[in-house]
């Protein structure tokens, strides 16, 4: 009489989420896109025909051809490579600046809606106070002080970017913490830690990974908007933001469009590419859906 | 009598609670204005008292809002209750610290109202089970599988269940995990919060049923929360009953079936099904409804719905007083 008919394995609510987010045509889409810039920037190496750094003043200027797949810039590197190497720069500030963002907001907005009561409100009103900086003017003061890097763009995107997921976070547990089976942990003698990380986050993880995807773009793109006000990755490194530094100025813009269509491009598709994984992860994970 | 037999006697009486409950009181407060300063309070438990013996089912019946369920989690103290003690083998829990706390949770279990909202959607049931084992450190590994399975079994599942997940299971199949659960950590006092409302009637019965036969088998003690007095006569030895968050009479469920004193518990009683058609019986309609808890009628919070006020019922609250022994009950009026 209780035994299941069903089916032979059992489901978990993960894969059928899976499931959905291959059925989604946009997200197959952007995963494709984002799998190929991702093995491009990733395998820079193996695809790139010069040395992304190396000054060759013989061929400066030069519109695309065999030689030089997208030309060169004005002291003769070649873009294709710059591009290549770009991205891994790019990305790796983005997905790096988006896990600190990603870390600091969970952690704050875990204690700030679990714990409620004062520490959500010293956690809440700190919040906000770094939301109403605007985020690249303070980036860029800050920026000037502790100069230049890799690291430190990284840093300075990741921590001055976490006030949404916070609230997002905040928000979740907020109403996870009044779920039945939350207060079936704490009845059982759950302590917080486990309570906070077995029952609460796996339910959060969901709309923050939707948010992550967010995240990576707005940290690729402040990086592209920092390199371009010549407070992000310094040269020679090449990043997509810098490569259309070097490109900003009139008789460039007109006569060599070879030198800022390929990173332009690059961050469009990347762009979309994640947009689009972020709205079927979304999506697939809705809870709307988890029956 | 003789001596051996008082001796014997005043043993039994002199058994001691598993549980006393004395002047327990909640109230929730109402923030409001700029300052967020308490304007009001809702008064979802006041003054509530009672015992439970070893062994002992205790029914706690009322209506939505009478302040049964707040009542069992102060107990449990899954809420903060505001005032009143707790006394579980002697030990008033409201005063242990929340580690020294989670040492009685072993003890004390609670099995929930809503069957689908109580089992966490992204554990399988045998980690849902095996969790209290966990946390008590009373079993791991493959000890840990073999208890979570002789639970599954033992509450008319099956030990091949333990690998699936919630959502693949039927109402009572859900209520059933939440039993195991509940089970897993062997307590001596376990709190059902209106377990079977949420369940198809028929259903009702098997879960009711397996309750009673796990009170023998594990030496239960249970408070059985239900607004419906037909369940509550099935399975209590004792039966109290809330009303606006106090209690109006407390009373041995036959005692209470058969003679109830209190206006209120007539009136439950009244609406409780007969299975026969040519039965025919006065029923008592109840005007209006449940008085707002944020401003109780003064005296007798009954008073506005009972069909035998008077004038003084509003001057003082009815203290609970004993009729016969056991049976309780606060009323002036009769």
């Amino acid at each position: 009489m209780l035994e299941i008919a069903a089916s032979p394995k059992a489901v978990s609510p993960n894969y059928k989420a899976w499931l959905r987010f291959r059925r989604h045509p946009l997200a197959v889409l952007g995963s494709v896109m984002f799998i190929i810039i991702l093995i491009l920037a990733l395998f820079a190496p193996v695809f790139d025909r010069y040395e992304p750094n190396k000054l060759s003043l013989a061929d400066k200027f030069q519109a695309p051809s065999m030689e030089h797949f997208f030309g060169t810039d004005r002291v003769g590197r070649d873009i294709w490579s710059r591009t290549l190497h770009g991205g891994r720069v790019s990305l790796l500030v983005g997905f790096a600046a988006a896990l600190v963002s990603m870390i600091v907001g969970v952690i704050l907005g875990g204690l700030s809606g679990y714990y409620g009561g004062w520490v959500d409100m010293l956690i809440m009103r700190f919040t906000d106070v770094i939301m109403t900086f605007p985020q690249v003017v303070i980036i860029l003061t800050v920026a000037t002080f502790v100069g230049q890097g890799i690291l430190n763009v990284i840093f300075l995107i990741g921590l001055f970017s976490w006030p949404g997921t916070a609230r997002l976070v905040r928000g979740q547990v907020l109403s996870l913490r009044e779920e039945q089976f939350v207060v079936a942990a704490q009845s059982l003698g759950a302590r917080d830690f486990v309570i906070i990380f077995k029952h609460i986050m796996p339910s959060v993880i969901a709309p923050l990974l939707a948010s992550l995807t967010f995240a990576i773009n707005g940290a690729v793109l402040l990086e592209a908007g920092l390199s371009f006000l010549g407070v992000g990755i310094p040269l020679p490194t090449a990043s997509w933001g810098n490569m259309l530094e070097t490109a900003r100025s009139l008789d460039v813009l007109q006569d060599g469009p070879w030198m800022w269509i390929p990173p332009a491009v690059m961050i469009l598709l990347n762009v979309l590419a994640i947009n689009f994984i972020g709205d079927g992860l979304r999506d697939a994970l809705d809870p709307k859906h988890i029956v | 009598m003789s001596d051996m037999a008082r001796v014997d006697n005043r043993k039994t009486n002199s058994t001691k609670p598993l549980l006393e409950v004395k002047n327990l009181q909640k109230y929730f407060p109402i923030r409001g204005g700029v300052f967020s300063r308490i304007v009001g309070n809702v008064k979802a438990v006041e003054d509530v008292s009672f015992s439970v013996a070893p062994g002992e089912v205790v029914g706690l019946v009322g209506e939505s809002g009478s302040g049964k369920t707040t009542a069992g989690r102060s107990i449990l103290r899954l809420i903060e209750p505001t005032a009143g003690e707790v006394l579980f083998e002697g030990v008033d829990v409201t005063k242990l610290s929340k580690n020294q706390m989670r040492e009685y949770r072993k003890e004390m279990q609670i099995i929930f109202q809503d069957p689908f909202a109580s089992l966490n959607p992204r554990m399988t049931v045998g980690d849902i089970i095996g969790e209290a084992l966990t946390i008590h450190r009373l079993a791991k590994g493959r000890e840990k599988e073999a208890k979570v399975a002789d639970l599954l079994e033992r509450t008319g599942l099956s030990a091949s269940h333990m690998r699936r997940y919630p959502h693949e299971f039927s109402g009572g199949q859900r209520q059933r995990i939440g039993i195991a659960r509940a089970l897993a950590v062997d307590p001596k006092f376990i709190v059902a919060d209106e377990p079977v409302s949420a369940l198809d009637v028929s259903i009702q019965a098997q879960v009711v049923n397996l309750l009673q036969d796990l009170k023998e088998e594990f030496g239960l003690t249970l408070l059985f929360i239900a607004h419906d007095l037909a369940v509550v006569e099935y399975i209590s030895d004792k039966v109290i009953v809330m009303y606006l968050g106090r209690i109006m009479e407390i009373a041995p469920a036959k005692e209470l079936y058969a003679n109830p004193i209190h206006p209120y518990t007539e009136a439950l009683l009244s609406a409780v099904p007969i299975p026969d058609p040519t039965l025919k019986r006065e029923r008592i309609l109840l005007q209006g409804d449940i008085p707002s808890p944020i401003n109780p009628p003064s005296g007798c919070v009954f008073r506005t719905r009972c069909p035998i006020a008077v004038k003084e019922c509003a001057d003082v609250v009815p203290p609970l007083e004993e009729v016969s022994p056991g049976h309780f009950k606060a009323c002036i009026r009769r």
